[in-house]
């Protein structure tokens, strides 16, 4: 067993993988989505506008909020503690279940 | 392009997590999920992470004897070979394992994607079965005195079934037994052979190779039954010598991370705490992506710990055998008890004797493994 020649199947494993990243790599554009279509298919990336309310603590010790649009609402992560409830804001992130509830992970919050 | 930096991250992180004894990647994955990073980011950085975690991880249950729940077996041939002066090959053959699987893993899972999903229920109703067979195989191949290691084993396993304890279990049987008896025989360690010192071939690494992805194939899948069963299940199929098991172990823990995220994209099933975590994240359309990150960080991994290899072996080297084996003693009773609390200590304490047992009874010390099959054999009945 040569180690040169590992190394060498390893060289081509990466350059095997790289073209399968560059090839298959998914979608990530945010899609622009309401409040109550992510509520009903909560997967992938997301752009959302929406009211902030309702800013508090989980019981993680994480900065949580409302999202509200019309009447629909959904959970947001916030990262910023500067965001202040009543703000109009656009969300870009991804649309995930976690613990049973629909969440936005935000990628960032800019005012709208 | 800045994606890809992800994946050097999370090799970075793995390969970190990994040479850390007693850490387990699984611990640090729920903080993930909080990061301001985007799915594709998220894919890279935590499969990136798990790959190169099952190729560092090697290091410390090979030299110090300190494994997490995926390299409990690894001890035994890893610290014979250690002993013998070949720790450098031991830690080499093990990469190799892990890496040479990969190339048989790639037809395997074009087989699966088509098959799996209809195969899956069947495969499900025999794995039981099979396991019962590898009980008795485990008594009729032994000493008769070896009843008393799978009855105190099994017994042990079905006391900790549900209360998450893997690591003290097997850290006991294994690890601090084998550290114990070590310590207590006045093991000396020949000098380290710092060069590839294998009669490992071609043929047998690629026989090991694809018995590790035709086992994996079968029971990867399954919840509950982990690599370590996997591994003993094979020793039973074929004599394997300490380089060929060493292989087949390593092989098999990276085909395991492998088909984790692959049933989690074929038959919705979480098998590994990683696959858990993406699976808030995963797309079906994502598989081709997701098998070039892990060909890409598992290369990475492997040239990364090949070059880490020997720096390693010579600080091992340098440092007092019997002073290493204490302190590893130590580390072990302070992982199991910061992770696994008092009742840990306990299950340590248990599964550490009964490991001292079989030595002592000159049993193989493999009936340990009793623990998880036969409770596993309860789930799945």
């Amino acid at each position: 067993m040569e180690l040169a020649i590992l190394r060498k199947i390893s060289f081509i494993l990466a350059i095997f993988g790289l073209l399968l990243i560059y090839g298959f790599s998914p979608n990530q554009e945010q899609a622009k989505k309401s409040i109550s279509e992510i509520r009903r298919d909560c997967s992938g990336p997301v752009a959302v506008q929406g009211t902030i309310g309702n800013i508090s603590y989980s019981s993680n010790g994480n900065l949580i909020a409302q999202l509200s649009q019309n009447k629909s609402k959904i959970l947001l992560f916030l990262k910023d503690n500067s965001i202040e409830e009543g703000s109009n804001v656009s969300v870009f992130g991804r649309a995930s279940k976690f613990s049973n509830q629909c969440w936005i992970f935000p990628e960032r919050v800019e005012p709208r | 392009m800045i994606d890809l930096a992800f994946c050097l991250l999370g090799v970075g992180l793995g390969i970190f997590l990994g040479l850390v004894p007693g850490m387990h990647i699984n611990n640090f994955l729920p903080f993930f999920i909080f990061l301001s990073f985007t799915n594709t980011q998220l894919f890279f950085f935590v499969i990136a992470a798990s790959m190169a975690y099952v190729f560092s991880s090697l290091f410390p249950a090979i030299l110090l004897g300190v494994p997490n729940e995926d390299t409990a077996l690894n001890i035994l041939p890893g610290h014979r070979l250690v002993l013998e002066g070949n720790a450098y090959s031991a830690i080499v053959v093990s990469l190799v394992g892990g890496l040479f699987v990969i190339l048989f893993s790639i037809p395997f899972l074009f087989f699966f994607l088509n098959a799996l999903p209809t195969l899956y229920p069947t495969i499900q109703k025999i794995v039981p079965y099979i396991l019962i067979i590898i009980i008795f195989f485990m008594f009729l191949s032994d000493k008769k005195q070896s009843i008393l290691v799978l009855t105190l084993s099994s017994l042990l396993g079905f006391l900790t079934f549900d209360f998450n304890l893997l690591l003290p279990l097997l850290t006991g049987f294994f690890g601090l037994s084998t550290l114990l008896i070590s310590l207590l025989n006045q093991s000396s360690v020949s000098p380290q052979i710092m060069r590839l010192n294998s009669r490992l071939s071609l043929s047998n690494l690629s026989v090991i190779s694809f018995m590790s992805c035709f086992l994996s194939s079968i029971f990867g899948f399954i919840p509950a039954i982990s690599s370590s069963i996997v591994g003993t299940i094979a020793s039973y199929i074929r004599k394997f010598d300490s380089e060929e098991f060493l292989v087949l172990l390593s092989a098999t823990n990276v085909t395991y991370m492998i088909y984790s995220f692959f049933a989690l994209l074929l038959i919705n099933k979480t098998r590994s705490g990683s696959a858990v975590f993406l699976s808030q994240i995963f797309e079906k359309e994502s598989i081709f992506f997701v098998l070039g990150i892990i060909l890409l960080s598992s290369a990475l991994a492997f040239l990364i710990c090949l070059y880490l290899a020997k720096p390693l072996v010579k600080l091992y080297k340098q440092v007092d055998y019997r002073k290493l084996s204490l302190l590893s003693v130590f580390f072990i009773i302070a992982v199991n008890f910061a992770l696994a609390g008092f009742f840990g200590m306990l299950v340590l304490l248990a599964s550490t004797s009964i490991g001292l047992l079989s030595n002592s009874l000159g049993v193989k010390r493999i009936n340990c493994m009793a623990a998880l099959i036969v409770p596993t054999i309860a789930v799945l009945l």
